[in-house]
């Protein structure tokens, strides 16, 4: 008898966690949650939430409540694998928003392919990361971009350096990730082009303190420029060091810069640095007003890419209403139909490569402690 | 060789890998996909020859190698170099990779065998930091921090070894070949002396052991094994990157071996299994997971020296006094 | 350029001999390295930091200074004391691979405390020394460069003078000579183990403060580099000397600085690692130490 009845409480065990529970969509976010990044990162996590609970107030998609699976890659490659992974293997995950760095979206992807998934990055600029799926063996596209790329950036901050900020040489240093290295050699590319003289190129390894050594040696050839690719917190270790040691060249970098983690590292030795960024001043931006300021509200301050990140889950989320399913295959098959999708960082056209056909770039400086247009 | 011997002990151990899985299996009915499952057993497995490796080393030989991850890297890059430009499949690949990193090995130990046991600890770590920086900059051969994408899948004739259920076959093939690898040593005389030279170098000496010659043999074949692993990996994951092969992975290593039970390869299966696939189910802490290692370092050297699965004799050497 | 390398070398260098001298004194004393000094190292790094959110807003920055100082010796110093009595004292008649093993588990521990308690993300240091700095010839010279500089100094000749010429660092020396025969001359060996390792953890948090002030940010990972190349620098000199320990120093920190702006600034830590193999495998005994035959 005892038997019968163990074996019974065991077998309603089993049925009860059976049971269905309700039906979610997920939506997954990868990037650097924790570690040297992971401001951006939660910034960009941020955003994709805000788009989840509109959506939820709203009654949901197809019925169905949205949920977040967070993931974090630490920006590191290896990591970002493990977690496509990891995403790929929750049956109920729809889509990814991510990966933050595009040494890390590359081999995700391929993770994300081999699963029909869609992954919308909303801040990895090389360019590789769409160009990959062109190859023929690559299949039906799943990789896309709501920001811009570095060829477009690398190349309009080389002609800004010639034609606006009349230097006429540069020292190059990267940080030898796929995001900083790809930059820096498009910013060489373009500067030399424009008339321009390189005088030397530089990798530095993330992680590293100290950068004296290289700065020392680049002091040497006073050169008249330093653009860096790379992130901010390299950036700002750089120009801090730079001007320690008596460099009074301009310094330049790109999107991976226009954070306000930048200035905290750099202190007072970021005042004047330039870099480029893919949105007009948040103040300027009338769609994204309201946005920003729900963001400060509950978040705090905006780093950089939460807005790309808002508009690429909402893109995710109008594919899945628009395929009727939660079907990855055909939920991506709608992502890569995305035309004039109206979102609060501009209108999103996915061209035959995955990438925004919306390609801005503006320019920025440091001005008493804040970003301000050039 | 005992045949029947051998062949009984390795059902029981893939016995052993799979129960585990089917308790996981039954107990998170349909929460965790069973992909995943099998995900983390071929990480095990993984981590299980790595062990082996190191306990050939470590647990056998007595000698404190805290470079280890370097072998399993030059496994894994070497391996993904030749299905890179030449197109290479696994097998043959897994043979070159285990060759080159025993290769490795020597080399090491050929200067590094000569020190006293917390100086060549201290070496070892070096050659293990210095291999990780060279990956990390060679740009041209390693694509550096970026990693090296797109390596080929095993395959046999036509067959691509692409579902997660044959990897963990595959990898439970390996662990096996490890497993035996480290009976067969154990059980000769080669085996019995490398436990004299590490109870005792002197007095192994002055018996008339090699000990130079034993020591180079150690490192030898935990490093070849090593290799074998990091080939696996780099042909399962698809891609390598220099951030796998940092220090802590080797102090990870160590400590599977710490707490099994060096020297006792059962023990140190079990080792490797708990604290590889402990961290994957509880993901939640995986913030504190490094913090726990630690303290169980602390704890084990402090009360158990000889690890959870005990050996007698182990515990007399490792003991105070 | 060169000049300028050779600044920046000292300035390293004078940071790492501070830190080797608390491994240099603990292996003279127990034949042990303390795998887990660089933690040491980067705890009174953050303690420092800590400290400064203590202080008033508007309090000078020289009080600041100094109780920043102040306040990170005395709590990694008892930290030091700490883990030497927990971790390491029940090891003592063990064989050596095991207060070694135990070492790396609390190096691992202490950069994980701090990760789960201060946060994973980098933490900016407060600008506590006015930045700028004087310019000979050519060469640019920060005023905390100066700073560090000079204070290592200072510290390491007081560290000698206390060595050399007092009763205690009298009883230190003899304990490094042979803890069985000191103890039986009536020195509380313990004690003085304890006291050795109260120094070496303060001259660790200096090194962490003046690391933090030099670089302007800190992270739970900076004990692990620079604990290997301190000790390095200890090994260069010889293990187990302490003039040996400083002269290291600086002679590892320029050799950094040297090898990273003429060779390769990439392989610049791998410098370091082949220095300490290359000391290890042919002279073991380092730069200044006594040969040491293995004791049969």
């Amino acid at each position: 008898m005892r038997k019968r009845i163990f074996l019974s409480i065991i077998f309603a065990a089993l049925i009860a966690s059976c049971a269905k529970e309700e039906r979610v969509i997920k939506i997954g976010v990868a990037g650097p949650l924790t570690g040297d990044q992971a401001k951006v990162g939660q910034d960009m996590r941020n955003g994709v939430l805000l788009a989840v609970e509109d959506a939820n107030s709203r009654g949901g998609i197809l019925g169905m409540k949205v949920k977040i699976v967070e993931m974090d890659d630490r920006h590191d490659p290896k990591e970002a694998v493990s977690v496509a992974q990891k995403l790929v293997a929750d049956k109920d995950v729809v889509g990814v928003i991510g990966h933050l760095n595009s040494g890390c979206c590359i081999p995700a992807s391929d993770v994300y392919r081999m699963a029909g998934m869609a992954m919308i990055t909303p801040s990895a600029t090389n360019p590789e990361v769409t160009r990959r799926q062109l190859s023929p063996d690559w299949g039906p596209k799943n990789v896309f971009r709501v920001c811009l790329t570095d060829d477009v950036q690398g190349e309009l901050a080389g002609k800004f350096a010639i034609e606006r900020l009349k230097v006429k040489t540069a020292a190059v240093i990267h940080d030898k990730s796929a995001y900083g290295k790809g930059i820096a050699m498009e910013f060489e590319k373009a500067f030399r082009r424009y008339g321009g003289k390189v005088l030397t190129v530089e990798g530095i390894t993330q992680g590293d303190e100290d950068f004296s050594a290289v700065l020392t040696k680049i002091k040497g050839m006073n050169p008249d420029l330093i653009y860096f690719g790379g992130m901010f917190r390299e950036g700002g270790l750089i120009v801090r060091q730079a001007k320690a040691l008596g460099i009074r060249a301009i310094y330049m970098g790109a999107d991976g810069l226009y954070t306000p983690e930048y200035i905290r590292i750099g202190g007072q030795a970021s005042e004047g640095s330039i870099m480029s960024f893919l949105a007009p001043p948040w103040d300027k931006f009338e769609s994204v007003r309201d946005f920003i300021r729900r963001y400060n509200e509950r978040f705090g301050e905006i780093q950089t890419y939460a807005p790309y990140a808002y508009d690429a889950a909402n893109v995710l989320m109008e594919a899945i209403k628009r395929a009727g399913t939660t079907d990855r295959r055909k939920v991506s098959e709608e992502v890569a139909r995305t035309k004039g999708f109206k979102g609060i960082t501009g209108t999103i056209t996915f061209d035959e490569k995955g990438d925004n056909v919306n390609k801005r770039v503006y320019f920025y400086k440091v001005s008493g402690g804040k970003f301000v247009l050039f | 060789m005992n045949w029947v011997g051998i062949i009984r002990r390795f059902w029981a151990f893939a016995l052993a890998i799979s129960i585990p899985l089917i308790f996981l299996f039954l107990s998170s009915f349909g929460i965790l996909g069973f992909d995943y499952l099998l995900h983390i057993a071929i990480l095990c497995g993984i981590y299980v020859i790595l062990s082996v490796s190191l306990d050939i080393i470590v647990g056998m030989a007595g000698l404190l190698n805290l470079g280890h991850v370097a072998f399993y890297a030059i496994g894994a890059y070497i391996t993904a170099l030749l299905s890179l430009h030449f197109g290479m499949n696994f097998f043959i690949s897994a043979l070159i990779s285990a060759a080159a990193s025993g290769i490795c090995g020597l080399l090491l130990g050929i200067p590094a065998l000569r020190l006293r046991g917390d100086y060549l600890a201290i070496v070892t770590l070096g050659f293990g930091e210095i291999l990780r920086i060279t990956l990390n900059n060679w740009d041209s051969l390693t694509n550096g921090p970026r990693g090296l994408t797109g390596i080929r899948h095993p395959s046999i004739g036509g067959f691509v070894i692409e579902r997660p259920l044959h990897f963990y076959y595959l990898v439970l093939l390996l662990v096996a070949v490890s497993i035996a690898l480290y009976w067969r040593i154990e059980r000769t005389r080669m085996g019995r002396a490398l436990v004299a030279i590490r109870e005792d170098e002197i007095a192994a000496a002055s018996v008339g052991i090699d000990v130079t010659k034993l020591k180079l043999f150690a490192f030898w074949i935990g490093a070849s094994l090593a290799g074998l692993a990091g080939s696996f990996f780099a042909s399962w994951t698809g891609f390598v990157s220099p951030d796998s092969f940092t220090f802590m992975e080797s102090v990870l290593i160590l400590c599977m071996v710490v707490l099994g039970g060096m020297g006792n390869v059962l023990g140190v299966c079990v080792g490797a299994i708990v604290l590889s696939s402990l961290p994957e189910i509880l993901r939640e802490f995986r913030d504190y997971r490094m913090l726990f290692f630690g303290l169980l370092l602390i704890v084990m050297l402090a009360f158990r020296p000889e690890g959870i699965v005990k050996s007698k004799r182990r515990a007399m050497e490792l003991k105070r006094g | 350029m060169l000049l300028q390398q050779l600044v920046n070398g000292i300035t390293l260098g004078g940071v790492y001999a501070l830190i080797a001298l608390g491994y240099t004194m603990v292996y003279g004393i127990l034949e042990f390295i303390n795998f887990a000094h660089g933690e040491i190292f980067m705890v009174g790094a953050y303690i420092g930091l800590l400290s400064v959110g203590i202080l008033p807003e508007g309090s000078p920055p020289f009080l600041k200074l100094l109780f920043c100082f102040a306040f990170s010796c005395s709590l990694t110093g008892i930290l030091g004391v700490l883990v030497e009595r927990v971790a390491y004292r029940p090891l003592r008649g063990a064989p050596r691979l095991a207060p070694l093993i135990s070492a790396i588990g609390v190096s691992i521990f202490l950069q994980n405390v701090v990760m789960l308690v201060a946060g994973s993300e980098n933490k900016v240091f407060p600008q506590l020394f006015p930045s700028g700095g004087v310019r000979i010839s050519g060469v640019d010279i920060s005023y905390i460069q100066i700073f560090i500089i000079s204070l290592s100094f200072a510290i390491m000749i007081a560290l000698h003078l206390f060595i050399t010429k007092t009763r205690i660092g009298t009883a230190m020396r003899a304990t490094a000579q042979g803890m069985e025969v000191a103890s039986l001359m009536g020195i509380d060996v313990d004690r003085i183990i304890s006291l050795v390792f109260l120094i070496g953890s303060i001259l660790g948090a200096v090194a962490g403060i003046m690391v933090g002030m030099y670089y302007g940010i800190i992270k739970y990972t900076m004990g692990y580099i620079a604990g290997l190349k301190a000790f390095t620098a200890a090994v260069f000199g010889g293990i187990g000397n302490m003039p040996g320990a400083m002269v290291g120093g600086f002679a590892i920190g320029i050799l950094e600085s040297l090898g990273a702006g003429y060779i390769s600034s990439d392989y610049k830590d791998a410098f370091a690692f082949l220095i300490l193999i290359a000391v290890l495998i042919l002279r073991p005994s380092g730069i200044m130490g006594e040969r040491v035959s293995e004791k049969v």
